[in-house]
Parts: structure tokens; C-alpha cells; sequence
């Protein structure tokens, strides 16, 4: 009888742990925290603090319960992370939900997208600087894109060894817009910069809106084709939008299965950062880089949108320049909450969610790019 | 390996530079596409419009007025000596004739076609 006891403690969770487990499981809490008492990217930080707690049960090995256990349904459900599958589902959602009027009326503004990605190859060479290997650098450069679902496509391309960290970094930054943005927005613009007023949009034709996600398709993947499972998805979900006759595909699409993907995502993403794998030193450095990534990719929009008032008659904000990293739609409505503030007539949301737009196609370009050079 | 030589070593000047260009080359031509979509737009109605133009044309052109010499022409080269009022129908809905009961009632009180038996008529050429 003591034998069997002692056999069934020694198994349980509470012989197995150690205090990493408990630094992580307290992670877990407070993502679930942040989401529910503060409203900080609930959709988000509720199932990657659930998978927190979720991965970070010790099993005993050989149960076959582990994410990282052939069998388990965990590892079955980790599948679609690793094959990209629920990050071009993610995509196929985000493109049904997105309106790319405005980006159709100032198409200029694409270059600001553009821009913001600098900030990705800019932190690659920080990476191998301080000595990842280029698969690894690669996987960490993408947190730039301020994009959750590319640097955790990309990262399970590349380094799969570091999802967790990757994917906790970029969320973790996206739901810390409000307090990265704001500071390199005014340490980077003057105030009569802030100040400036963008013309108002003129109207786009249905046929513009429809025919848009088929050109941008063509010319993306033609030209970035390890793109296509997210650029794919992305303006496919958009076509399913604009074309009107799909209604019911395009409502199911931003419904039910960016839903269903989220919370697969969330919770196995969260359940993939086990103690052992994510209190590294390496992660510790994926998260210092991943903020740099983010700051330069910020820091690169805006200053290319001062470079273009140097050369354009009508002048743009530059404040929207930072909205050109992918962080739909936070980065845009800072840009906004940041115009409001030193004029509370200038709106600027509209033309920063074209910025913000031509980022999500920009990131997923540059991870496109990426797979391509080092696969 | 650290520092500006693993930068090197790992072709990573290169590889950054690439990767902005071909970025920024993307959006560019994106950039450019969609703001010439309008033109592709108006080349397209012009084009349609003048496909419209043409066809009202020919089908002005193709329809004769019922009891024109071209009208009984029409109808002698494409109906057999006796026929049936369904096949005279037939053709003149094929032709777009506007009112095809309209005409074959005309020319049936005008007696410009008269029963032959069984079904079958024939052009009365006292009428024609």
C-alpha cells in the first residue's frame, strides 16, 4: 500500500516540479491577468496564459502527455503550428475582416509599410551579431513585423526550437504598443510635424475593392512565392469579403475559423513554452532583440515618412509612419491617439490603418523573403 | 562565432539589403498597380460602351420591318414551302423581331399566310 502511494506521488506534479515550473506557471497568471483585469489583449493573452499553465504541469516522461511527445494530443494539436496551419487560418480571417479602401485611396502610403520593415533586416544583423545561428537570427528578426501569426510561421519554418519565446516576444510587444510607440513617436517628430493635416479620402469603386486582393496576389507571390500561405490566405479571405457574393464564406472566415485558429494558436503556443525550453539565456535575448526589432521598425517608418516631405508638395504626418509595422490595428490607433493629442481636430485613423495594412502585406513579404534565403 | 565577422561570414550585409530591396521594390510596384487601376478601368468602359454601340447597331441593322420586299426575303430562305406557325414564330424570335405573336396574328387576318391542312401553311402570293 505505501509503495503504491509513494509510486503514485513520485508521479504527480508536485514531485516533479522544480522552481522554473513555478516561475513560469506565475507568467501564465499573469498574462491571464493582464487580459482579464486590465483588457490588454484578452483575445490574445487569455489562451497563451492558459497554455502557459498548461505546459508547465510537470508529467511524467514517457506518459505520453507532453507537447513535445510524439502521441500526445498536445503534440497533435502543436501540428498546426508547426505546418503553418493555423497561422495561414489566421490570415484567411484577418483578410476577410480587412477594408483596404483606405489603403486603395493613398497608395503612396505602401511605402510607409515598407519602410517599417526595415527594422526586421536591421535586427537580423543584430542577431548574428551576437552570435545566433542565421536560421535562428532570422526567426528572431521577424518579431519586427510586430506580426504574431508570421513570426510564428516563420519560426516554425526556420527554428522551431523557438516558437515559445518567439511568439510570446511578438505578442508581448504587440500588447505593449501603448507603451514602446508613443515615446520613439515624439522623441522622432517635432511638434509642428505632429501637427500636420492629411487631405480627406476620396471614394473607391467596388470594382477597385474586388479587383485589389487578385493584383496584389499576383504581384506579391510572383515576386516573395514563399509568401504565398499567408498572402494567399490573406487576400483570398479579402476577395471572400469584397466580392459580396460570398457572404456567408467571408462571415465563417472572419467568424468561426480565425476563432477556432486563435485559440488553438494562443493555447499551444503558450503550452510549447515549457520551463526547460523558455528560461534561457537565449530567450532572454530573443526578447531584448525582439524589443529592438520593434523600436528600429517604428523608428524606420516614421523616418521615412520625413524623408518623402522632403520630396512630396503635400505633406504627411509622419506620426503614420509608425503605423506601418503590422500590429492591426494598435499601432494605428496610437499613431491616431498621438494626432488627437496635440490637435484634437486632426484625425488620423484612416490614413494610419492604410499604413497599418500595407504592413501586415509588407511582414508577411519580408518572412517570405526570409524562408526563401535561409531554407 | 560573434561580432561583424559572423555578420560576414553568414552573408548578412547582403542578405538585409536584399531583403529591404525586394520589399520595398513589392509594395512599390503594388503602389504603382493600384494607383493606375482606375486607368484599366476607364479603358474598360470605353471598350464596353463601344461594344454596346456596336451591337445596337447590328441588331437595328438585322431586324426589317414586317411587310418589307427584305422581311418576306428573310422568311422565304429560311422556311420550307409549307410550314408550321411554330416555325415561323421560331424564326422570327431568333431574328429579334420586337412583337413575334404580334406579326404572325398580322399575317394570318391579313391573310397573308393561309392554312394549307394539318397544321401547315402557306404564303398567299395574291397577298405577297
Amino acid at each position: 500500500m505505501d509503495d503504491l502511494l509513494i509510486k503514485f506521488f513520485s508521479n504527480t506534479g508536485y514531485a516533479l516540479m522544480d522552481y522554473r515550473n513555478l516561475i513560469m506557471i506565475c507568467i501564465g497568471l499573469i498574462c491571464i491577468y493582464l487580459a482579464i483585469a486590465k483588457k490588454c489583449e484578452p483575445l490574445l493573452l487569455v489562451p497563451i496564459g492558459f497554455g502557459i499553465l498548461l505546459g508547465n504541469i510537470p508529467v511524467f516522461p514517457g506518459f505520453g502527455l507532453s507537447l513535445y511527445e510524439d502521441g500526445s494530443v498536445l503534440h497533435l494539436l502543436y501540428f498546426g503550428v508547426t505546418t503553418g496551419l493555423y497561422p495561414s487560418l489566421v490570415f484567411l480571417g484577418l483578410g476577410a475582416m480587412t477594408d483596404f479602401s483606405s489603403l486603395l485611396r493613398q497608395p503612396g502610403f505602401m511605402l510607409l509599410g515598407a519602410a517599417a520593415q526595415i527594422g526586421i533586416f536591421f535586427t537580423l544583423l543584430g542577431a548574428l551579431f551576437f552570435g545566433f545561428e542565421p536560421k535562428e537570427a532570422a526567426s528572431i528578426a521577424i518579431i519586427g513585423g510586430a506580426d504574431g501569426p508570421t513570426s510564428i510561421f516563420l519560426t516554425a519554418r526556420l527554428a522551431p526550437h523557438l516558437i515559445g519565446p518567439v511568439a510570446i516576444a511578438a505578442y508581448s510587444y504587440m500588447a505593449l504598443i501603448p507603451v514602446i510607440q508613443p515615446p520613439i513617436m515624439k522623441l522622432l517628430t517635432t511638434h509642428e510635424e505632429r501637427l500636420i493635416r492629411m487631405d480627406a479620402l476620396r471614394e473607391v469603386s467596388k470594382r477597385g475593392r474586388i479587383i485589389f486582393p487578385i493584383i496584389a496576389l499576383l504581384l506579391c507571390c510572383f515576386t516573395a512565392p514563399a509568401s504565398l500561405p499567408l498572402l494567399g490566405m490573406f487576400f483570398f479571405g479579402n476577395l471572400l469579403k469584397e466580392s459580396t457574393v460570398t457572404e456567408r464564406l467571408a462571415n465563417t472566415a472572419r467568424t468561426a475559423i480565425i476563432d477556432f485558429a486563435t485559440i488553438l494558436l494562443g493555447v499551444i503556443v503558450g503550452a510549447s513554452t515549457q520551463a526547460d525550453r523558455f528560461l534561457t539565456k537565449q530567450s532572454l535575448g530573443i526578447f531584448i532583440l525582439g524589443a529592438i526589432a520593434f523600436s528600429i521598425a517604428t523608428a524606420s517608418g516614421i523616418i521615412f515618412a520625413k524623408i518623402m516631405n522632403l520630396f512630396m508638395k503635400q505633406k504627411i504626418n509622419p506620426l503614420l509612419g509608425a503605423a506601418g509595422v503590422s500590429a492591426v490595428p494598435g499601432s494605428a490607433r496610437e499613431a491616431h491617439l498621438m494626432g488627437l493629442k496635440e490637435d484634437n481636430t486632426n484625425f488620423l485613423l484612416m490614413h494610419a490603418i492604410a499604413c497599418n495594412s500595407s504592413g501586415v502585406i509588407g511582414s508577411a513579404i519580408a518572412a517570405g523573403v526570409l524562408w526563401n534565403f535561409f531554407s | 562565432m560573434y561580432g561583424l565577422k559572423a555578420i560576414s561570414n553568414n552573408n548578412g550585409w547582403v542578405i538585409a539589403a536584399a531583403g529591404i530591396l525586394i520589399v520595398f521594390t513589392c509594395l512599390a510596384v503594388l503602389s504603382l498597380a493600384v494607383s493606375q487601376i482606375k486607368v484599366i478601368f476607364i479603358l474598360f468602359d470605353r471598350g464596353n460602351k463601344f461594344y454596346k454601340k456596336i451591337k445596337s447597331r447590328r441588331s437595328k441593322k438585322k431586324i426589317p420591318e414586317s411587310g418589307n420586299a427584305a422581311f418576306y426575303e428573310l422568311l422565304n430562305s429560311e422556311l420550307e414551302e409549307q410550314f408550321q406557325l411554330f416555325d415561323l414564330l421560331e424564326i422570327l424570335d431568333k431574328n429579334n423581331f420586337p412583337h413575334p405573336y404580334l406579326t404572325v396574328n398580322q399575317l394570318r387576318y391579313g391573310k397573308t399566310i393561309i392554312p394549307f391542312g394539318d397544321g401547315f401553311f402557306i404564303f398567299n402570293m395574291n397577298e405577297v
